[in-house]
């Protein structure tokens, strides 16, 4: 249970796809190709799983599945987001939560929110990884999905690290860990001992850091997670470092650049330089510092750091000055040696040149840094404008569900739980005082008023508002009505029917016609049987409801009324309602989809299929 | 003699928790083992009493019903959690399938019928409806698509399977033992089968998403 074999679960996938491409298997390939990222991924062989993606998200884009495509520029995005390259991991995430949302896909989005933080992260963006990764937890807590939760929370350690809020940091980690506890997840609890492990060296608690990131790091290893032992490593000699014990800090340094750039890991790269030329720094060694830092800016390509840049400016600095210095102590030497031919004039030749050579140097790595600065900021200006519109359009549709969940959540907490109240004192009543009749009524009546409200529930459930969703409701609803009233009941319903969303108060309107028209059959019909048929394509959908019954008197009383609401209700659907009695009667209900705009909740949003 | 079921009710609201407890208390062969109004108060306790069936409500203060399954079934696995909610297509009813529960009792039931659905709860009746059916169907599908290329039922068997299927579009349990020619007692034993399949299919899945995510 420990560890999963990872190569031969790859051999297991490449089997599976070779018998999808036999197959001419589409789906196959698909599913091919997000398992074996999955696995590609933790093996830090992201270049193979790049090109594996692109092919299906090509292949996808090819056929309009719409479904895959989204899903398959997710986990491209994964890629890039773990490759570094950050701004087309954003550009692909964005892609596709647009394409999650416009078919209301909820599945994803706490996955989609929960890396966008990441990546947000990555990009120093804290205040808005902060905001995803609050919304992915939110949406986690909701759904009660303690992995989510505990991969929100780890991702809050590592943004809090971030932004020097190591003391919140440090109490999230706490509870996090607590919440392993319950739940033994043993990849959470490297990692988030691994963040934990950062946040106690930002609060100089070096001892207790050093024991979180060997538990880390030893789990870790357990997993064969190389990346976070490369991690875990660069934690370990940051410890040691600010321990002062700078051998142990080299040892563990060597062991995580090792790992690091086996497994293609350049964020973490990046970081192991700048420790790596802090080391040296500290030992006095600007020579080599400098190079590791030269290492650590060229890796940091779009990230635009001040402290980078300050660090490495005081760095080039005392580099400068050490060399001067030493250019100095050998102009000195030679000239005690060679007093009388050298004299003033070569010395400061050679001063000059190496004079000429650094600020070179430094305009150079100025220049490339401005222009980095420049090219990143573009870029994430482009983003920004780009999500800014998304958000405009989520927010349209948010406010929508928001509005009906907390009519929902009224009817729920206020009528529902009232009516419930009512019920049970009813029943407490009839049994204390044997009272029958009156109470029997009130009981009936709740009961009934709570099926009804039921069905509002139901219209407000935005999950609901599939014409499959719809045309399920209607066939069991009705018969269950059937079984009570003792109509036999005879159905003919679609097997598939098209995408469609029908909004809460179409669906409404559409059960309410239908279930008067069984209504009528039962009161007024004097029929043995009730059919129902159901069918739909993409112009628009039909119902009939039939019975083998004496046909309509519209004398009666109630059947009257019932037709006209009836055909008001079909009316606000722009449908068409028809009515003929032959042998039994026969209701025809026929909506169609095209220009319908009482079918939609939002002309202004685009409807995908 | 056979043993009397022992049951406890996890109710916020005074008057039908109390009422409920009546109830059950004058039924013949039921026995209320423990009412409680919160869930943590729940949590604490039911894995302790062990008893033989527990119905819980989904809106609690505190800690919800949901979050109250989950935690019961960690200490006590084999407990048999029915949902006491008003409306039977809720997402949270699901969730709490998902969490652990088997099945929902609706608030809205008559009492007689109350006493009649907590024995056959008992007996391995699983009450399940069209949506639950309709969402049950789409999560197989989706993390069957996780898994690998080949169709995966999550070791349903075909019966099993097509019995979900028929829920699914909305049939009732009647309709679906004509069409199968089985007992509605058999359709009921499958549906219980499929509850318990799930619950066992979520704790490997949860392991998966660790290692795979």
């Amino acid at each position: 249970m420990e560890s999963y074999d990872a190569d031969s679960a790859l051999k297991l996938y490449e089997k599976a796809y070779a018998l999808a491409e036999k197959m001419n298997y589409t789906e196959g390939k698909f599913r091919y190709a997000r398992n074996v990222t999955v696995v590609l991924n933790d093996l830090g062989r992201l270049e193979e799983s790049r090109s594996i993606n692109e092919k299906a998200v090509m292949l996808s884009r090819e056929l309009n599945d719409s479904i895959n495509l989204a899903k398959n520029l997710f986990n491209l995005a994964n890629v890039y987001n773990a490759k570094g390259e950050f701004y087309t991991a954003l550009e692909l995430y964005l892609e596709a939560e647009a394409i999650f949302s416009s078919l209301n896909i909820h599945t994803y989005k706490n996955l989609l929110y929960g890396n966008l933080a990441v990546l947000f992260e990555e990009i120093k963006e804290f205040d808005k990884a902060l905001d995803y990764l609050q919304r992915g937890y939110t949406e986690s807590v909701e759904a009660g999905d303690t992995v989510s939760i505990l991969d929100a929370l780890n991702n809050m350690v590592m943004v809090l690290n971030q932004m020097n809020q190591f003391d919140t940091a440090a109490v999230v980690a706490e509870s996090a860990l607590n919440l392993l506890t319950n739940f033994p997840s043993p990849k959470h609890k490297s990692t988030i001992l691994l963040n934990y492990g950062t946040s106690l060296n930002g609060l100089k608690q070096y001892s207790k850091a050093l024991e979180k990131l060997k538990e880390s790091e030893r789990i870790s290893s357990e997993l064969n997670n190389l990346r976070s032992v490369a991690i875990a490593q660069h934690g370990l000699a940051l410890s040691y470092f600010n321990l002062g014990n700078y051998n142990l800090a080299e040892k563990h340094i060597d062991l995580a650049e090792k790992l690091a750039a086996n497994t293609q890991a350049y964020t973490t790269l990046d970081q192991i330089y700048h420790l790596r030329a802090s080391i040296k720094a500290a030992r006095g060694n600007y020579k080599t510092a400098y190079a590791s830092l030269q290492a650590f800016v060229t890796l940091r390509d779009s990230l635009n750091n001040e402290s980078v840049r300050a660090k490495s400016n005081e760095l080039e600095r005392k580099f400068r000055l050490k060399e001067m210095q030493q250019e100095l102590e050998y102009s000195k030497q030679m000239m005690v040696l060679h007093e009388q031919e050298i004299r003033n004039k070569q010395t400061w030749v050679a001063l000059l040149i190496t004079g000429i050579a650094l600020l070179s140097m430094y305009i150079l790595l100025f220049a490339r840094l401005s222009a980095k600065k420049q090219k990143y900021q573009d870029q994430q200006l482009k983003a920004l404008q780009k999500e800014k519109e998304l958000s405009e359009l989520q927010s349209a549709i948010l406010a929508r569900e928001e509005e009906r969940k907390r009519i929902a959540a009224e009817l729920h907490d206020e009528i529902g739980s009232g009516l419930t109240t009512i019920l049970f004192l009813a029943e407490k009543e009839k049994r204390n005082t044997g009272e029958k009749e009156g109470l029997n009524k009130i009981s009936g009546n709740v009961s009934q008023l709570m099926g009804k409200v039921n069905e509002i529930v139901w219209s407000m459930n935005a999950s609901c508002d599939s014409l499959e969703e719809l045309a399920t409701y209607i066939r069991y609803k009705m018969a269950g009505f059937c079984e009570n009233v003792g109509l036999e009941f005879i159905t003919d319903i679609q097997e598939n029917f098209p995408e469609k969303e029908i909004p809460g108060e179409a669906r409404r309107n559409i059960y309410l016609i239908v279930k008067e028209a069984f209504n009528n059959i039962a009161k007024h019909a004097g029929a043995t049987q009730a059919f129902l048929k159901i069918s739909a394509d993409e112009q628009g959908m039909e119902i009939t409801v039939k019975d083998n019954g004496k046909g309509i008197i519209r004398n009666t009383d109630g059947v009257g009324n019932g037709l006209k609401n009836m055909q008001d209700r079909s009316a606000k659907l722009n449908g068409k309602l028809k009515i003929s009695a032959n042998d039994g009667t026969e209701l025809r209900l026929e909506i169609p989809f095209e220009g319908n705009y009482n079918l939609s909740y939002n002309t202004l949003l685009p409807y995908t299929k | 003699m056979k043993r009397e079921l022992g049951i406890c009710i996890v109710e916020d609201q005074d008057d039908i928790r109390e009422e409920l407890k009546s109830v059950i208390q004058s039924a013949a062969g039921m026995l209320c083992l423990g009412a409680f109004s919160s869930g943590e108060e729940a949590v604490a306790k039911i894995p302790e009493i062990q008893p033989d069936l527990i119905v819980m409500d989904i809106h609690l203060p505190g800690m919800n019903g949901i979050e109250a399954v989950k935690q019961i079934k960690n200490t006590f696995p084999d407990a048999l959690i029915t949902m006491f909610t008003i409306f039977e297509n809720s997402e949270m009813v699901f969730q709490a399938i998902e969490a652990g529960a088997s099945g929902y009792l609706l608030k809205n039931t008559p009492h007689h019928r109350f006493i009649e659905a907590l024995a056959e709860l008992a007996n391995g009746g699983s009450p399940m409806n069209a949506h639950i059916a309709r969402k049950l169907v789409v999560k197989f599908r989706e993390s069957a698509q996780k898994e690998t290329a080949q169709e995966n039922k999550h070791g349903l068997s075909e019966r099993e399977y097509e019995v979900l299927l028929f829920l699914s579009k909305g049939l009732l349990y009647k309709e679906i033992a004509l069409k199968m020619s089985l007992s509605v007692g058999t359709i009921k034993q499958h549906i219980h089968n499929i509850y318990k399949k799930l619950h066992v299919q979520n704790r490997t899945e949860a392991i998966n998403r660790v290692f795979n995510s």
